[in-house]
């Protein structure tokens, strides 16, 4: 007994000298990183290839690498890098490059560099062939590139602002890059420091900056509140009203992303014009922004600041919705759910984890649902355009930055052109189609604007898709970082204007 | 009856006879020991092979690709040009036996190979974060059997005395309490409204040290009750009662004469927490902000990261190996005739 009673005093007093010794280290360490401005976020890189699968998009979204052109926050697409574009025929362009922009080692971006980084993404990266095809850039003169692309293309700007299009520079020391930040420490998914790039515009006004991977949107809520967190990005609307109840600076920004539901066309129910067009006016849009705190009904596929964005007037109407079933035939039956030729009027709802915000419209769209009559099978899936093609749906909630190029015919023809490559709804209409050679065919400007309007028109009125919402997210900030701003939902989490304060 | 000092010098005889039998370390016969040991190794050879090949193909059984999971991270159409450059980038198009082939290389060269989505050294990010895991876990289970030890001792000499009391109500907490739900109280507390700790800056001391005293709490509290129930078993033994009846008080008998039976219960029962030593605390780890395994598993996972998954199961299962091996020599050596 005395012996253990020894051993008893033994452990702890060394715990008590660990404990000392450690709690003294981390307190030193937890005053060097008082400055830094600390971003908690979903995800941190876990890798610095350029040209690997989504890295680039998330050097981006972190403030590392800069795409050619990049969008501001008015939806419209700049560049740091190109002074001019001109378009030489069908598929050649002619590119003049500002003069003293450099990488974060201070080596100028000419066209030698230029060329050299844009073509390694062509062949390196598939992703990059999407759109045009393979692009290749030649150097003409030291500040004049040619392009010639595979496949013709209308907005040159647009393909340069595709995530995958980032400039960058191989040197023995690994890769540098061309945005606000550098790295300075790299833990792979879990957080990374960035340092403010010298070569940048502006550079002297940053500090450092470190990004925290949160997996869990209570943890971040809660490292916030401690005060260990500067900016919370990624929290649940419940989570962002309870900071704001609590006098914390909660801001909204534009996701940028559109919250949708696509309507198979091919099951039996959906190829029912009525039924769709029931939907579309027994859905309050409403009670999706009320349980989302936040957001706008959607006037059609794009964010509200686009020049290109819809102006369709979405009417909540219940009484119209069921009187259009009871036309239909789909007569209400002893348990509330709609009949016709004995079969029930059961509708399958489905939408996927990576985005929280399309449950919580799912939970509220079920409960709309069975108030027309109608029964709802609710599934969530990991892979949601997988299940997709297996067309063993009603209805999917979807979510996806319609126009992170800043221009409108990519999204478009992708879901809504006759035979589209994501057109989940088999939606075929010749006229739009025709819209959309028509687009692809003229300069991105006033006319393919209104065009774009007239589309999103026609495609409300055959509701191939429900429109849903224009959403907001919720950014939580520190006092000092007041007035800092994300913008485009994800894409721009650390961007150049993010000063230290 | 029989004489204390006759019965401990019985017991160690049987004790050192019994290792001298049952323990392969300790056989006698060269021609025996190396027959043995050329079986177990040949057995533990084919065993990990089906155990590569299992892995293998339930990993690929998976419902979706990381083909599909990245063309829908990036919002990319799932045409079949864009799955084919992914498939040949990403070397699925190669036969299956090959790509088996290709992984074992690296497997049994012990890199692991690289990740199939952001091509990192998958040896090295496991060499990063498994020390934060492995010593979460491992340390939390050996203080926690430390510990239920000496709790079941305390709970089994009074029945319904205060250690008794305390380490049932203890039990019926953690079973109805979520450790995450704990976390999120302490931070709270002790980050919030009482700023003391940080946990998610500086080093991560903080973190693991509430996470472990949180694994320790709950672990033991269900070992404490194994342990309660094998004390008390041991009460009613001939040999105990022989000791108490020439006036040996109950505490000492316990734990100087009946400590083996009760860590061989409480190894039993602590076989199976051995496996959640790796990756098994997620919800601490994400809590407390520990860059541990579980972080670079979830996401591989989420992002159907073939290799790092494959990786990951490789290594739980050389280590349930080991730990098996090792906690049946020790359970073998503790069974006296009194298990």
């Amino acid at each position: 007994m005395y012996k253990i009673k020894n051993l008893v005093t033994i452990i702890a007093m060394m715990m008590l000298a660990i404990f000392l010794l450690v709690g003294c280290g981390s307190e030193k360490a937890s005053k060097e990183n008082s400055k830094p401005v600390v971003i908690g976020t979903g995800y941190v890189i876990d890798a610095v290839e350029p040209t690997k699968g989504g890295t680039p998009w998330s050097l981006t979204a972190e403030g590392i690498s800069e795409t050619v052109f990049m969008l501001n926050e008015k939806g419209q697409l700049v560049s740091r890098y190109v002074e001019d574009v001109k378009k030489i025929d069908s598929l050649t362009w002619e590119l003049t490059l500002k003069k003293g922009v450099q990488f974060s080692d201070g080596s100028e971006i000419d066209a030698d560099a230029f060329c050299a980084a844009l073509n390694t993404v062509m062949k390196e990266n598939p992703l990059s062939n999407a759109t045009a095809g393979k692009v290749n850039f030649i150097k003409e003169d030291k500040y004049k590139v040619k392009v010639v692309t595979e496949r013709e293309t209308q907005n040159l700007k647009a393909l340069l602002v595709e995530w995958t299009n980032i400039l960058f520079k191989k040197t023995d020391n690994g890769y540098v890059f061309s945005g606000p930040f550098t790295i300075k420490k790299l833990d792979p998914k879990v957080s990374l420091e960035l340092t403010p790039n010298k070569h940048y515009e502006n550079a002297d006004k940053r500090g450092e900056v470190i990004v925290k991977a949160f997996k869990d949107a209570t943890v971040l809520k809660m490292a916030f509140q401690s005060g260990e967190v500067d900016v919370a990005f990624g929290l649940t609307p419940e989570m962002a009203q309870e900071l704001k109840s609590a006098g914390k600076d909660v801001q909204k920004i534009d996701a940028g992303y559109q919250y949708f539901g696509i309507l198979n066309m091919d099951a039996p129910v959906m190829a029912d014009k009525k039924v769709r067009e029931a939907l579309d006016y027994g859905l309050n849009r409403e009670d999706y922004i009320k349980a989302l705190k936040g957001g706008r009904v959607a006037t059609g596929l794009f964010a509200h600041y686009f020049e290109f964005a819809g102006d369709v007037k979405l009417n909540y109407n219940l009484d119209k919705a069921k009187a259009l079933l009871d036309e239909d035939g789909w007569k209400v039956g002893a348990d509330g759910i709609r009949v016709k030729d004995g079969q029930k009027l059961t509708l399958t709802v489905m939408t996927y984890n990576s985005r929280p915000d399309l449950k919580v419209i799912m939970q509220v769209m079920a409960s709309q649902l069975k108030e027309l009559g109608i029964e709802a099978k609710t599934s969530i899936v990991d892979a949601i355009d997988k299940e997709a093609a297996k067309r063993n749906f009603d209805i999917i909630i979807y979510a996806q930055h319609t126009a992170p190029t800043g221009d409108p015919s990519f999204y478009l023809n992708q879901f809504y052109r006759t035979g589209g490559s994501k057109n989940m709804s088999h939606y075929s209409s010749p006229e739009v189609d025709a819209m959309l050679n028509q687009m692809g065919t003229m300069p991105y400007g006033s006319d393919s604007v209104t065009l774009a309007k007239k589309i999103q028109s026609k495609i409300h009125e055959d509701l191939p898709v429900l429109f849903l919402v224009d959403p907001e997210w919720s950014v939580a900030l520190s006092e000092r970082m007041k007035g800092y701003k994300i913008y485009s939902g994800d894409y721009y989490v650390v961007n150049a204007n993010l000063y230290a304060k | 009856m029989i004489h204390i000092s006759e019965y401990s010098h019985n017991t160690r005889n049987q004790m050192k006879s019994f290792r001298l039998i049952s323990c392969p370390i300790f056989l006698n016969g060269v021609g025996v020991h190396m027959n043995y040991y050329l079986k177990y190794m040949l057995k533990t050879v084919i065993f990990f092979f089906i155990m590569t090949i299992l892995i293998f193909i339930t990993v690929r059984l998976m419902p979706a690709s990381p083909v599909d999971m990245l063309l829908q991270h990036l919002s990319l159409p799932p045409t079949e040009a864009n799955r084919r450059e992914l498939i040949v980038e990403y070397g699925l198009d190669k036969n299956i036996v090959s790509q088996y082939g290709i992984w074992m290389k690296h497997i049994l060269s012990g890199s692991f190979g690289n990740s199939l989505l952001s091509n990192t050294s998958i040896g090295e990010e496991m060499m990063r974060r498994l020390p934060y895991s492995f010593g979460l876990g491992m340390g939390s289970l050996v203080l926690s059997i430390i510990l239920s030890f000496f709790l079941g001792y305390g709970a089994s000499l009074k029945k319904n005395g205060f250690i008794d009391v305390f380490t049932r109500f203890l039990s019926i907490f953690t079973l109805s309490f979520p450790s995450f739900i704990v976390a999120l109280i302490i931070i709270y507390v002790f980050s919030i409204k009482i700023p003391l700790f940080k946990f998610y800056s500086g080093n991560p001391f903080w973190g693991l040290f509430f996470a472990t005293l949180l694994l320790v709490f709950y672990q033991s509290a269900n070992l404490t009750r194994v342990a309660r129930t094998a004390f008390v078993t041991m009460q009613e033994k001939t040999y105990v009662k022989a000791y108490l009846m020439r006036g040996f008080p109950l505490s000492y008998v316990l734990l100087h004469h009946c400590y083996k039976p009760v860590l061989y219960s409480i190894l039993s029962a602590s076989i199976s927490k051995f496996s959640t030593v790796i990756g098994g605390s997620v919800v601490l780890e994400f809590a407390f902000f520990i860059p541990g395994i579980s972080y670079f598993l979830i996401s591989s996972i989420m992002s159907r990261d073939y290799t790092v998954i494959q990786a990951y199961l490789v290594i739980l299962f050389i280590w349930m190996y080991l730990v098996h091996f090792i906690v049946d020599l020790l359970l073998r050596f503790l069974k006296g005739r009194d298990a």
